[in-house]
């Protein structure tokens, strides 16, 4: 589904992705953890096509997705849902509007789009907001908006960029249950990149700790303690 | 091995560091001006910018161009009366309107209006994730942010210069007649004589062009943001300096090129 070699990403001459390999197969859930800016969001984005590597290759279900041609990569992202940190809603556009965005390069019906918006904000249960803003729901809201838009065009596969982050437990806990029902529901592969431990126990099969570039080979959420590296990150040593 | 002052150096990389800007720039007007030929045009985002950018511009033009319609009447009047060529008042304000400060007034104002506006508008979505996600929807964001901008605010921009023009010119008349005491046929008739269609034409497409650039410059430099508020409050100012600089430049190469 998702298969990555020798990937290297450098900013600034600060390396932060180095020599990275991962092989993500069909319906698999991983969780990569790490500590803040050690470039699990910017792997995130070199999975999705929205950053160029330096060197490596990235293929998504069987595609590089680094070297298609426009037509092609917009095809391919139409099977990738994205949740970003900030949810990334467009602050001019109404909740229907956004949920609706996907569509606009797709020649769906009217109809189509005005009844799939409806069970996308049924499933994230925000049906009564289809006319708010942005600016007037919470980050957990914006957060299921972001996921009912994300899934709009049923992906394979999602990437979660810190789905929790920054809100409350409570809050952090309906979002993690609603990658869990989705999971669960749509068998999409998904990959959720966060530093909350919380979160990867529930959302993940398998867990892979990003550490200077590259990721440490992977342990199952209830091992996390049992191995050293892991043990110093959840303790907060990294 | 060779020695290079530090001073030298550090010429050297602003000199290399502004050729890569240029060249960046370049790269895009290039890819703005094939979208806008070979890709769909919404007409409905037209509109709507067109609405936004455009329209809401109106009243500043006009207060800005009867202000300094007035203030350049003002000393006409005062000089060309000392010389006894108060005829000529009309024809002389009409070309400067015309030609020149209308243009320019109009240029300076959707630099400060629009170009913020855009150039803020942009770089807050580029800091918020939003350019991101409208590209891993499918949608190109230039095609999607910029085009249907450049296309709204040049079909605009020949008419803000338009009524910018006409309200210099009114300023200038009422100046004219009101505290020179010159015979209203006398300025219409210099006007009229003076003034030739290219005058007015020419005045409408400096305008239009002046309208391109500012949103080239400031829908680059949206999007080039890097950093959060700090970043967006930088480029929207950079923007705003940089098309203000460019527009005074493109303005003289343009009136020595076409009148």
């Amino acid at each position: 589904m998702i298969r990555i070699s020798n990937l290297v990403k450098t900013y600034r001459a600060r390396r932060v992705v180095d020599h990275l390999d991962l092989e993500v197969k069909a319906g698999e859930k991983i969780a990569i953890i790490g500590p803040s800016g050690c470039g699990k969001s910017t792997l995130l984005r070199l999975i999705a096509g929205l950053h160029q590597p330096d060197s490596g290759h990235v293929h998504v279900l069987g595609q590089p997705i680094h070297h298609l041609s426009m037509p092609e990569l917009t095809s391919l992202r139409s099977q990738i849902g994205i949740l970003f940190q900030s949810a990334a809603l467009f602050d001019s556009l109404t909740v229907y509007e956004n949920i609706a965005f996907p569509f606009d390069a797709m020649s769906a019906m009217p109809h189509v789009i005005k009844k799939r918006v409806k069970e996308l904000l049924a499933l994230v249960g925000m049906s009564e907001f289809d006319g708010s803003y942005p600016h007037e729901l919470s980050g957990g809201q914006k957060k299921r908006i972001g996921l009912a838009r994300a899934l709009a065009l049923q992906p394979k596969i999602m990437l979660y960029d810190e789905p929790t982050t920054g809100l409350d437990p409570i809050l952090s806990t309906s979002i993690e249950d609603l990658i869990v029902h989705l999971n669960q529901q749509f068998s999409v592969t998904s990959v959720v990149v966060t530093h909350q431990v919380s979160t990867v126990f529930r959302t993940a099969d398998r867990v892979f700790l990003m550490h200077e570039g590259r990721l440490l080979p992977p342990v199952q959420p209830h091992q996390i303690d049992d191995h050293p590296d892991y043990r110093v990150f959840v303790r907060g040593g990294l | 091995m060779i020695r290079v002052a530090p001073r030298a150096v550090l010429m050297g990389r602003w000199v290399m560091k502004g050729f890569r800007s240029l060249g960046y720039f370049m790269l895009f007007t290039v890819q703005v001006f094939r979208l806008t030929v070979t890709a769909p045009i919404r007409i409905k985002h037209v509109v709507e910018h067109a609405y936004l950018l455009g329209s809401k511009s109106v009243g500043i033009t006009l207060i800005t161009a009867g202000f300094v319609g007035m203030a350049f009447a003002l000393q006409v009047v005062r000089e060309f009366l000392k010389f006894g060529a108060g005829k000529m008042i009309g024809g002389v304000v009409g070309i400067a309107i015309w030609r020149e400060l209308g243009p320019l007034m109009t240029g300076v104002v959707v630099a400060g209006r629009v170009g913020a506006a855009i150039a803020a508008e942009l770089a807050t979505m580029k800091v918020t994730e939003q350019i991101e996600a409208l590209e891993a929807l499918g949608q190109d964001p230039v095609r999607y942010l910029v085009v249907p901008r450049l296309v709204a605010v040049a079909l605009m921009m020949p008419l803000l210069v338009g009524l910018a023009d006409c309200m210099g010119f009114l300023s200038g008349y009422v100046m004219a007649v009101g505290m020179g005491r010159i015979n209203p046929y006398w300025v219409i008739e210099s006007a009229n004589s003076m003034l030739s269609v290219w005058d007015i034409v020419g005045g409408l497409i400096k305008g239009s062009v002046f309208g391109v650039l500012i949103v080239l410059v400031s829908s680059h430099l949206g999007l080039l943001t890097q950093s959060g508020a700090k970043g967006v409050g930088d480029m929207t100012t950079r923007s705003v300096v940089v098309s203000l600089i460019l527009v005074f430049i493109l303005n003289y190469v343009l009136s020595s090129v076409m009148f």
